[in-house]
Parts: structure tokens; sequence; C-alpha cells
């Protein structure tokens, strides 16, 4: 141990960077890898387009045709990034309430996580029916299946942090609120983010899945729509756009996690 | 003697789980002179834990009372918060909090009390300065070495200047080389600050190093069995260790926790 804290910090951050540098060229070359054997083999099976397209042929939809999509989505995008936003608040706010008012606690985790259970998907129908086909009902059912899995995940880190830990706070007779800003909140940060994560996953599921129930705007709409009229490379475009979104959130709450988590080596 | 910095009078604690009563601590007399330093002793269930942190108001006697400088503080009411900010207590383990740097960790007594004035942050500097932990004083303790550690829990506990400090067990989970040194560290602090200090241990070469008075505790149910005085010269050092006096009064107290364990098993 002949290294002062700076240098040893140095090293870390050189081998973080490889790290990172691999971490995305590895991934990029699979991707190809992947998208190659898929144009290869539609080829060489002679895999009728009607069935599967082409990667290649999507690509070329996806910007050619790029006017077309856009719309779609922005639509998607706005209602699944508003009910992540809703969720990620509306999750982690209620899950420092429940855990420190018990009984409340007690008697509505059971329903919230029934609304974790229950596909969004079976509401939908009714509640376009009630609201109408606005884009914040779609906004509201996607709030409300992805933020249950973000409550319980925060809700197991607040409920489970080290008893020494507390008994520091304890013997300083914090409050509730310097205990749970200082302490509890610190301490499950990594619960928090791994459930961001889950709820960004479920937003993107819930968007789309309610754009198949109704409507003809949004990404699932128009998945739908390219389906039934056999244009099966725009139907796989909304796929691959589908795909961004979600995997957008993913990097962006792991991004926020490496930067807020900087103590975690 | 009512001029003692910390009485327990009559103190007993019950501890109800789902199967069983446990007697925690059962008809607990103790007195802490200002200034003094005392060690408790005993084997692992004595109640000894549980004695100190019902000083320090996280456990709740279930009879007894507890007089901190004369003013009685349990079991009535919530011990008051200018009783609270006498009082620095320091873990078994150094529970830093891994989130915050070792200077972060530190002041956290200062916001939480809402220490503000510039004057607590120099203090606390200083502090940091006096345990050598300058130089790490913004990494994470994760960065640090287990005694480096146990230093900053030391000088987290001081930083909001407490006349009393309650220490349990606090390097326990140390090496001997890295314990011995620290022991030593703490008798300058001490005779340095003139604070009123409770110590826990299970060792009792630690407890006659550092104490000036022992109290000795067996269990089932956790009770004092002895009090002994150590008349040891003071300042000490290592040196102490290997002479006579130091070899006599381990012997005395080992002898003492022994016949506690030996009457359990009868």
């Amino acid at each position: 141990m002949g290294l002062t804290l700076e240098q040893r910090r140095e090293l870390r951050r050189r081998k973080d960077r490889r790290d990172r540098i691999v971490g995305i060229l590895a991934p990029t070359f699979t991707f190809v890898l992947l998208l190659a054997a898929w144009e290869a083999l539609v080829v060489w099976l002679e895999i009728p387009t009607w069935q599967i397209p082409r990667p290649s042929s999507v690509f070329a939809v996806m910007f050619g045709s790029f006017g077309e999509f856009l719309p779609h989505i922005i639509r998607s995008y706005s209602t699944i990034i508003i009910a992540f936003a809703c969720a990620s608040v509306v999750g982690v706010a209620l899950a420092a309430i429940l855990t420190n008012f018990k009984a409340l606690g007690v008697a509505l985790t059971p329903y919230i996580n029934m609304l974790c259970t229950t596909p969004v998907i079976t509401l939908v129908p009714l509640l376009l029916l009630m609201f109408g086909f606005g884009q914040w009902v779609l906004i509201l059912a996607v709030t409300l299946q992805a933020f249950p899995i973000l409550n319980m995940n925060a809700s197991t880190g607040f409920n489970n942090v080290e008893t020494l830990k507390l008994e520091l706070m304890g013997s300083l007779r914090a409050t509730r609120v310097q205990t749970f800003r200082h302490c509890i909140l610190p301490a499950s940060l990594p619960n928090v983010f791994t459930g961001m994560k889950l709820s960004g996953i479920f937003a993107t599921t819930a968007c789309v899945s309610s754009e198949f129930s109704g409507g003809n705007r949004g990404l699932g709409a128009r998945i739908i729509a390219y389906t039934q009229f056999m244009k099966m490379d725009k139907a796989f475009a909304c796929i691959f756009f589908v795909a961004v979104i979600g995997l957008f959130l993913y990097t962006l709450t792991s991004y926020l996690e490496t930067r807020v988590v900087k103590w975690k080596i | 003697m009512s001029n003692a910095k910390i009485r327990l009078v009559g103190l007993n604690k019950l501890f109800h789980t789902r199967f069983q009563t446990i007697e925690a601590v059962r008809n607990v007399d103790m007195e802490f002179a200002a200034g003094d330093f005392v060690s408790i002793i005993g084997p692992s269930g004595c109640g000894k834990s549980t004695i100190i942190r019902m000083i320090d108001d996280l456990i709740k006697p279930t009879s007894g009372e507890i007089f901190i400088d004369g003013r009685r503080v349990s079991p009535h009411r919530r011990i008051p918060p200018e009783v609270i900010r006498k009082i620095g207590f320091i873990f078994q383990q150094p529970n830093m909090y891994p989130w915050m740097t070792v200077r972060e960790n530190v002041m956290l007594p200062l916001r939480v009390f809402g220490l503000r004035d510039p004057e607590w942050a120099r203090h606390a500097d200083a502090l940091i300065e006096m345990t050598g932990l300058r130089e790490q004083r913004h990494a994470y303790p994760t960065e640090l070495s287990g005694g480096s550690m146990q230093r900053a829990g030391v000088i987290r506990a001081m930083v909001h200047k407490p006349d009393i400090l309650l220490m349990d067990e606090p390097f326990g989970a140390l090496d001997e080389m890295t314990r011995e040194q620290l022991n030593l560290e703490l008798l300058d602090i001490w005779r340095a600050t003139g604070k009123t200090i409770v110590f826990i241990t299970h060792s009792v070469q630690e407890a006659v190093l550092l104490s000036n008075r022992v109290y000795v505790m067996g269990t089932n149910p956790g009770r004092v069995v002895d009090e002994i005085a150590v008349d040891l010269p003071r300042p000490r050092n290592l040196k102490l260790i290997v002479s006579d006096r130091f070899a006599g009064y381990c012997e005395l107290l080992t002898g003492r926790i022994g016949q506690v364990e030996l009457s359990q098993i009868k």
C-alpha cells in the first residue's frame, strides 16, 4: 500500500475508462454480428419479406420514412418519459411515507402490490371508454403500471437499513426527516435505482401495450396497423424505435446511478 | 455521592421475544465521577452493551433511574436535547456512513445538531488533524484502513464537545497492534480533555491499561458482580503491561470473571 489516495484513485479511473471502452465496443460488435446473421438467414432461407424483413430494409425505412414515424415517436416517447418521471417521484415519495407511517403502509401496500401484478392493459379499454383517447389517459395508465415496482424496491431499501447505522442517528437524536435524509435515503439508493430501471421497463411495456388496445396514435398503434397491412419492415422499424427509448431510460438510470452512488467502488 | 457525572440506580431491563422474556440487566447500580475512566467488563450476554445504550437513551430501562449531572433523565420521559449533546457514542464498528467522506462523517453530528458556526468546522478539522487523518479527509471510508476508520469514529463522537464518551467495545474488531496504538491515543485524548469515559470491553488487559475502575459483570441475569479499582500510575504506557503490578491486576480480574463463569456452569 505504498500508493497515495490520489494515485489509487487515478489507477481506478484508468481501469474504469478501459472498462467503459470495452463496455461499448463489445456489445456493439455483438449487435452487428446478430444483424448480419439475421440478414444472411433471411436471404439464404428465402424467407418472404412479409414474414420477416431484412434488417437492412428496416434501417432503410427507419431513416427513409422518418417523417411518417415522427409524430408517433413523439407521442410514445413523451408518454413514456412523462409517465416515467411521474412514477419516479410518486414511487419514491410514497415509499418514504409508507415506511415512516407503518399503519398506512400496512393498509396500502397490498393494493400497491396488486397494481403492480395486474397488467395495466386490462384497465386501458375501460379508461379510454371513460375518458376518451386523450394522451393524459395513457400517461395515467402508464404511471399506474410503472410506479409500484419502484415503490416496492424503494420500500425494501428504506425498511432494511442496518440497525447500527440507524442507531447513530438515534444517538444524535436526529429527527425523522434528518434520519431519512442523512441515513435511510443514501443507504437505499442502490434499491431505488434498481426500482427505477425496472420502472422504465414497465413504463415502455405499458405504453406500447396501451397503444395496442386503442387509438391510432403512438408506436404501439402503428405496429398493429403495419402488421395488418403486412408492412413488416415498417412494423419492425417501430419495434426498433420502442427498443431505443427502453434502452435510453435504462442507460440514463445506470448513468445517474454511477454519478450519484460515487462511493461504491 | 451527588456529584457523580452519571449515576445508575436499580436499573432493570427485560427483553420480550416471541418465545421468552430475557432479563438482560438486573438491579444495576453504577456511578461514574466527572473525568473518570471506567470500564465495564464481562462475558457476552452480560448486558454491558444494554447498559450504555440505556445511558444514551437508545433503549428504555424497564425500571430504575438514570441521572446525568444530577438530573434524572430516565425512564419517564425522553432525554432532553441538551443532555444528549453531553454524550458521544462510539460503536463496536467504526459505523462510518459509506456515502460520506471522512470529513463529512466527522461533521455529521454538527449538521444534525444544527451547529453551523464556522468555529465548529474548525474544531472538526483540528480533530482530524490531531488523529492524522488530514490526508484522507476527502476519502470515502472504504478507502481507509480499519484503524483509521475507528479513529474517525472516535472523533466523530467528540466533534460536538461532549463531556461523556460512551464506548461500546470500540477497538474489539481491530488487530492487536492497532488496538494497542488506539488505546494509547485514547489515553492521550482523555488526559488532554478530561472527559468522562465509560468503556465496554471483553479484554482484561485493555480494561486494566485504560481504566481507574472496572465493573465486572455476570450473565443470566446481567448483573454487577464486582467493582475493582485499578491503582496504577499515570500516564500509562506499553511498558506498564510487562510490569508485575499490571499482571497482578489482570490475574485478579481474570479470576473474578472466571468465578462468574464457573458459577454459571454449576
